[in-house]
């Protein structure tokens, strides 16, 4: 123990501490009121309050519940069935994320919102999100919830907030830069800036697949319209830039990095376009259901559902070469991301509660019982992103 | 019961009488109007509440984590917890505690996850770039809390800045009084033994280059 009047000497230093603010707080006081302003304009109305006389009826039968449990020998059996299933879902708890690589951190969505996923196993819930995606350098988060659309911080601080009247869902945050993030609410195309500001509509007749911005100068927006439309617009002005009409309804959309090449996938297959819209290449995939396009923009991972149950295949995005199985024989698949490096594929299958690692040599390693690892009644973490290159 | 008493007025004794004691009394009655006009709609109720209890939270997050971007996150985020929770906040409980709870528990888990991940990587060099960077530490007693561990910050931060007692921290934090006692003894013995060498030369405490 120190002397006691170097002591007194500290504790009369820590006294000073009030008098002083600290380094920023007053320009950072005024931009935090914007966003809890924002957060306090934005929440739901006041619940109604619960009823007493419900209240008594719940915790007598809890009571009951607990009682029979404790006291007849099927109440037994049930309270070590539930324990038995606590219990290993307890000790499932925290391994399976630890096994990621290095090199990013993946974006997982449950039923109870966005989590960031570390490669040490390490999480960070961002938000109660029913829909994610990352920011081009991973710096924030976009989410979407009911009617709000929301940026959050990997910390799951929030930056800004806006609500609109219908439901907003499909979020994607513009490449380079990150100045613009388009999304849908209800059936319209809307973009607002990357600080929250300038939120406008784009389109009216907008089909429910997120919209891909096309990397490069200008911020140009291709999105999924009624009736097979597929149309590419300036997200700030509002002119169209082309649009091509599909026999099939898009279910996915994305651009290569280089912004040369528009991937569209529908249920029966996977067509490539050039910069201007114009045919490339199509490949006849019966079945698909979702695409995560490889960074390198020189292939695909599609989903495929078929009889004998989910196939992953990887697909040249040319004419050359053919597509290839990655992972077969799955139940649902609820999400699929290239590592930012491109080495690895996370597959997410829900039947199996795994998220699948499928590496180079197309080896598999599954990280097993992640359900557990958001926590109790998270449900199982969809795939929403892996990020990113560089980090 | 913890007591809420506003940062920068003087702290006022448990049970005292007097003038100090009915400005708290006040003060506490003004608060929980302030708290049923912000549940019922009132922004303007809302801001006040913010206005008092800013400097607070962020000042506590800041000695916490000694980064002005850091503190601003956490205490924006705990802001925005209690707007949340607003509907269920009990306005007969203080609300300057209910908070600081969230923001001291925040720049804990904040600081530790930062150590634990070795957070000086590109992703902070880029939010160094959009965010103004953090104040180099210009006198010795920040420099010498930055040698503390965050959980010892965090109870000098709520026994010397905000001025809750150790048995209102050991409420807070949901510790055993002893270890807020420990820890603050602790902290106090390692901030001497830093100091020590430079006597009572130094007369103002600062935070920050700035000065103010």
């Amino acid at each position: 123990m120190r002397g006691a009047p170097a002591v007194r000497e500290a504790e009369h230093r820590l006294r000073r501490l009030p008098d002083r603010p600290a380094p920023g707080e007053a320009e950072a006081g005024d931009r935090a009121w914007r966003v809890v302003e924002a957060a306090y304009a934005e929440r739901p109305p006041r619940a109604a309050r619960a009823r007493p006389g419900w209240r008594l009826a719940l915790a007598a039968a809890i009571v009951a519940l607990a009682l029979a449990a404790a006291l007849t020998p099927a109440g037994a059996r049930v309270g070590d069935w539930i324990g038995d299933r606590l219990s290993s879902g307890a000790e499932n708890a925290r391994p399976a994320f630890a096994g990621l690589p290095k090199g990013g951190e993946v974006l997982a969505v449950g039923d109870a919102g966005a989590w960031v996923v570390y490669a040490n196993g390490g999480l960070q819930r961002v938000g109660s999100f029913s829909e994610a995606g990352w920011s081009p350098h991973g710096l924030h988060v976009v989410g979407a919830r009911g009617r709000r659309l929301e940026a959050v911080t990997p910390t799951g601080t929030v930056k800004w907030t806006l609500a609109r009247r219908s439901a907003v869902h499909h979020p994607a945050w513009s490449p380079g830069d990150g100045f613009r993030v388009a999304y849908l609410a209800g059936d319209t195309v809307r973009v607002v800036a990357g600080d929250g500001t300038e939120d406008h509509l784009v389109r009216r007749d907008a089909a429910p697949v997120t919209p891909a911005w096309r990397p490069g100068g200008g911020y140009v927006l291709t999105y999924a319209a009624a009736r097979g439309r597929i149309e590419t617009v300036n997200a700030d002005s509002g002119r169209r830039v082309w649009v091509l009409r599909t026999s099939d309804r898009p279910t996915a959309l994305a651009w290569t990095g280089d912004g040369r090449r528009l991937v569209e996938l529908s249920a029966r297959g996977l067509r490539v376009y050039d910069r201007r819209g114009r045919p490339v290449l199509a490949r006849r995939l019966s079945g698909a259901r979702a695409l995560a396009l490889h960074p390198s923009g020189r292939r695909a991972a599609v989903t495929v559902a078929g009889r004998g149950g989910t196939r992953v295949l990887s697909v040249p995005l040319s004419a050359d070469g053919r597509a290839r199985p990655l992972v077969t024989g799955l139940g649902r698949v609820d999400g699929t991301a290239w590592s930012p490096d491109g080495r690895r594929l996370l597959v997410a299958s829900r039947d199996t509660d795994q998220w699948l690692l499928v590496g180079p040599g197309r080896r598999v390693r599954p990280l097993s019982g992640v359900s557990g690892e958001l926590g109790a009644g998270a449900g199982f973490p969809r795939v929403a992103g892996w990020c990113c290159p560089g980090r | 019961m913890i007591r809420d008493r506003p940062v920068a007025t003087l702290p006022v004794a448990s049970g005292g009488t007097g003038i100090a004691a009915r400005f708290a009394a006040a003060s506490r009655l003004r608060e929980r109007r302030l708290v049923r006009e912000a549940q019922r709609g009132s922004a303007e109720a809302l801001e006040q509440l913010f206005r008092r209890h800013w400097a607070g939270a962020y000042r506590a997050a800041w000695v916490v984590m000694r980064d002005a971007a850091a503190a601003e996150d956490i205490a924006q985020e705990a802001f925005i917890s209690a707007v949340r929770a607003l509907d269920r906040f009990d306005r007969r409980r203080p609300f300057a505690p209910w908070l600081h709870r969230i923001v001291v528990n925040r720049a804990i888990d904040a600081a530790r996850s930062r150590a634990l991940r070795r957070e000086v990587d590109a992703a902070a060099a880029e939010d160094a770039a959009a965010d103004p960077p953090p104040e180099p530490l210009s006198d010795e007693l920040t420099a010498a809390l930055a040698e503390l561990g965050p959980e010892h910050r965090a109870v000098v931060a709520l026994r010397y800045l905000l001025d809750y007692t150790p048995a209102e921290i050991a409420r807070l934090l949901d510790l055993p009084r002893g270890t807020v006692n420990s820890r603050l003894r602790r902290a106090l013995d390692r901030l001497a033994e830093l100091l020590g060498e430079e006597g009572r030369s130094k007369e103002e405490t600062r935070w920050g280059e700035d000065g103010r």
